[in-house]
């Protein structure tokens, strides 16, 4: 049997799938964190689960709607399971009107159940059950109560009843009957009502007697059809709602009070940027630096340790370089910043998790809508301080097509994990008091970068383009601690996996480029390895913001295409083999990167952050844009943006240190 | 060459190679499926 999940966004849908079948699927305290289906078999029984994208209605307008519709009309679903926020009923049963149309069983799993009474609602299930046919379940997903009872209703096709209602007035009610007799197709009611809205992706249903049924109706309303249905739908609802709810008293919640402080017109801003500047001050700033410094010195001493052990087992000199001046240089440069990127995760989980991500896309909807963007852009760039990948993926719920292009181009801009060793191990020696603030300060000048491209993209090429963003706000919920250790963990492991297999294997390849000559000798000297021979063609492209003609920073600079946290690796390995020492932020001690300057710093720092994203982002974006011509001038506008940006800090940055 | 250098040779080699292996083999498989960023996500 297969039995569909289906609610609103952040009506707990994921959590409840978790709960039924016993995965361990992300979820969010925000909207649109499902984007595609997700599978599993219910607990105790073989019943196939399928946790469908949240929507508010069947509409089919928007990508997650049409993923949603699609299954439903497409895959033989046996029962749908519908989620509801039992503190928000009335917006939840505009979609449940909906389903029921389908003629496929419903059961209601009425979620957050326990916050009914706190809430002062009372609410009369029976008269619900009856006038909607249907079963109700109370449930809390996150209390895990009721979900038992889920079960057995699920198993129990004596649950499984639903009779349509008739919820529209006469002339519709007789108008559908009478569509319905023309259309050949299991949900014939559901397409006779999008034939009426004129929708056209069924317009392929349409014949020439149904567009007459349509068009004898019209007369009889001023509006709209499509307006009409919807209010209809809004009228049946109302008068469940004043028969079945009743609120006995009314007060302030916790969240209301909340939202007060943390949405004022003159707070939300500030607040905004002391949580960011507050996980970024952590992370990257002295403290998180403590943390590199410490791995750093475990992984130097497993280094020196390892050595002694290869030289005792009778390894030639070229062997022990390969995995101490290779691997082990490589693959460690890359690991000492695993302590900071847990601070980093947990702070993005606890953004996510206590809803006040939803509220960062409320309060920031405004600046977007200025620019053409709106706040659902917003949560792609959120998403894009873990991995730039999801994060392109996750614009796809964007309806906009113009502002989905615009975010997907600018999402890469947004400082993602692989990201952050670049940052730390600059702005933590070049910038030591002030590491957290210069840190922070990219995280803010990729957000004024975003709005001031957005801004130039509206005026050129957008000019009339309007956005729009309906958000429904979550209330507060405290974070649970299991939760944000899995996905703290699962994220982190992600980043142990890519050291140990792309990074491992980059870090091979530059050891034998940097050993080897074109004519294979090896031991040469680095100027005459073929990585030297590479890095010359290309050096001259970063002079203008680097102040010097370096092979060894355009090799590492090349190779952040691969991932990101390449760029570090690649440093560590070539500052093994230059003079000075190879390890953690001491490769700056060494004399292939004793050029470096503040200002040189942080204009390297400004061209990684916002130039061409690795190849995986580059992957999605080909994918989500779905046309070359668009991918090229986004990588393009994001390379060139980079080096324009980079090279005016550094010659100002210059400047000023000569000056002083 | 020792021995000690043929078994660092062919540990680093059969990782390396692995990899590609594996890459190859996955090529046909979404971006993120494997990614836990987000094969919560996109499943």
């Amino acid at each position: 049997m297969r039995v569909a999940l289906v609610g609103n966004q952040n009506s707990g849908k994921t959590t409840l799938f978790n709960l039924l079948t016993g995965s361990h699927q992300k979820i969010g305290n925000w909207p649109g964190v499902t984007i595609e289906k997700k599978e599993g078999i219910i607990r105790t029984t073989d019943f196939e689960l399928i946790d469908l994208p949240g929507v508010y209605s069947l509409s089919a307008y928007s990508q997650d709607e049409k993923i949603t519709v699609d299954y439903l009309l497409n895959e033989k679903v046996d029962l749908i399971v519908n989620i509801i926020d039992a503190t928000a009923i009335e917006r939840s049963l505009y979609l449940t009107t909906q389903l029921l149309e389908l003629n496929i069983p419903v059961v209601i799993a009425l979620n957050m159940s326990d916050l009914i009474e706190k809430n002062g609602i009372k609410i009369d299930f029976e008269y619900i059950e009856k006038k909607l046919d249907t079963t109700i379940i109370q449930i809390s997903a996150l209390k895990k109560f009721g979900i038992l009872n889920l079960i057995q209703a699920i198993k129990q096709p004596n649950n499984r009843k639903n009779k349509y209602v008739h919820i529209f007035d006469h002339i519709l009610e007789d108008a559908i009957t009478k569509i319905e007799k023309n259309i050949d197709h299991p949900f014939k009611r559901y397409i006779a009502l999008k034939l009426i809205e004129g929708h056209e992706l069924f317009a392929k249903y349409n014949q020439k007697s149904i567009q007459e049924i349509i068009d004898d109706i019209k007369p009889n309303y001023q509006r709209d059809l499509e307006q009409i249905i919807v209010d209809e739908r809004y009228r049946y609802i109302e008068s469940i709602r004043d028969e079945s709810i009743k609120w006995h008293r009314r007060h302030m919640t916790v969240t209301d009070k909340v939202d007060r402080v943390i949405l004022n017109k003159y707070l939300a801003l500030p607040i905004f940027m002391g949580i960011m500047f507050l996980i970024y001050y952590l992370a990257a700033g002295p403290f998180g630096s403590l943390t590199v410094d410490f791995v750093d010195q475990l992984i130097g001493k497993f280094s020196e340790w390892f050595n002694l052990k290869l030289i005792s087992w009778n390894a030639s000199d070229w062997s022990r370089s390969l995995v101490i001046d290779g691997v082990v240089a490589g693959v460690g440069a890359v690991l000492n910043f695993v302590p900071q990127l847990i601070i980093l995760f947990i702070g993005i989980s606890l953004l996510e998790t206590t809803g006040y991500m939803s509220r960062i896309a409320f309060f920031l909807d405004r600046v977007f809508q200025k620019v053409g963007l709106s706040g659902k852009s917003l949560i792609p760039f959120i998403v894009g301080s873990g991995c730039s990948v999801p994060a392109i993926m996750s614009a796809r719920s964007i309806q906009d097509e113009t502002e989905k292009k615009v975010t997907i181009m600018l999402t890469p801009f947004i400082p993602c994990s692989a990201k952050l060793p670049i940052i730390t191990l600059f702005a933590g020696y070049f910038f030591s008091d002030h590491s957290g603030l210069v840190s922070a300060s990219l995280y803010f000048l990729a957000i004024i970068l975003i709005i001031g491209i957005a801004f130039v993209f509206k005026k050129i090429f957008y000019k009339d383009h309007q956005s729009s963003f309906i958000l429904e706000l979550p209330s507060y919920k405290v974070p649970q601690v299991s939760y944000i250790v899995k996905d703290v963990y699962q994220k982190v492991a992600a980043f142990v996996v890519q050291a140990g297999t792309i990074i491992f294997m980059s870090s091979v390849l530059i050891w034998f480029l940097i050993s080897f000559s074109f004519a294979f000798e090896y031991g040469v000297l680095p100027d005459e390895s073929m990585l030297a021979g590479i890095g010359k063609v290309f050096s001259w492209l970063f002079y203008p913001f680097l102040g010097t003609f370096s092979w060894e920073a355009s090799v590492s600079v090349i190779q952040g295409l691969v991932a990101k946290e390449q760029v570090i690796s690649s440093m560590a390995i070539i500052a093994g083999f230059s003079e000075g020492t190879s390890s953690g932020v001491l490769i700056f001690n060494a004399s292939a990167f004793s050029f470096f300057s503040a200002s040189s710093a942080y204009a390297f720092m400004v061209f990684n952050l916002f130039s061409a994203p690795c190849f995986g982002s580059i992957g999605a974006m080909k994918k989500e844009l779905r046309d070359s011509k668009s991918l090229w001038l986004a990588l393009g506008l994001q390379t060139g943006i980079a080096w324009v940006l980079a090279t005016i800090v550094y010659q100002v940055g210059h400047l000023i240190e000569v000056l002083l | 060459m020792t021995l000690a250098d043929i078994i660092i040779l062919v540990c680093v080699g059969l990782i390396f190679f692995g990899i590609i292996y594996h890459m190859i083999k996955h090529k046909n498989e979404k971006v993120c499926q494997t990614c836990a960023y987000a094969k919560n996500k996109f499943k």
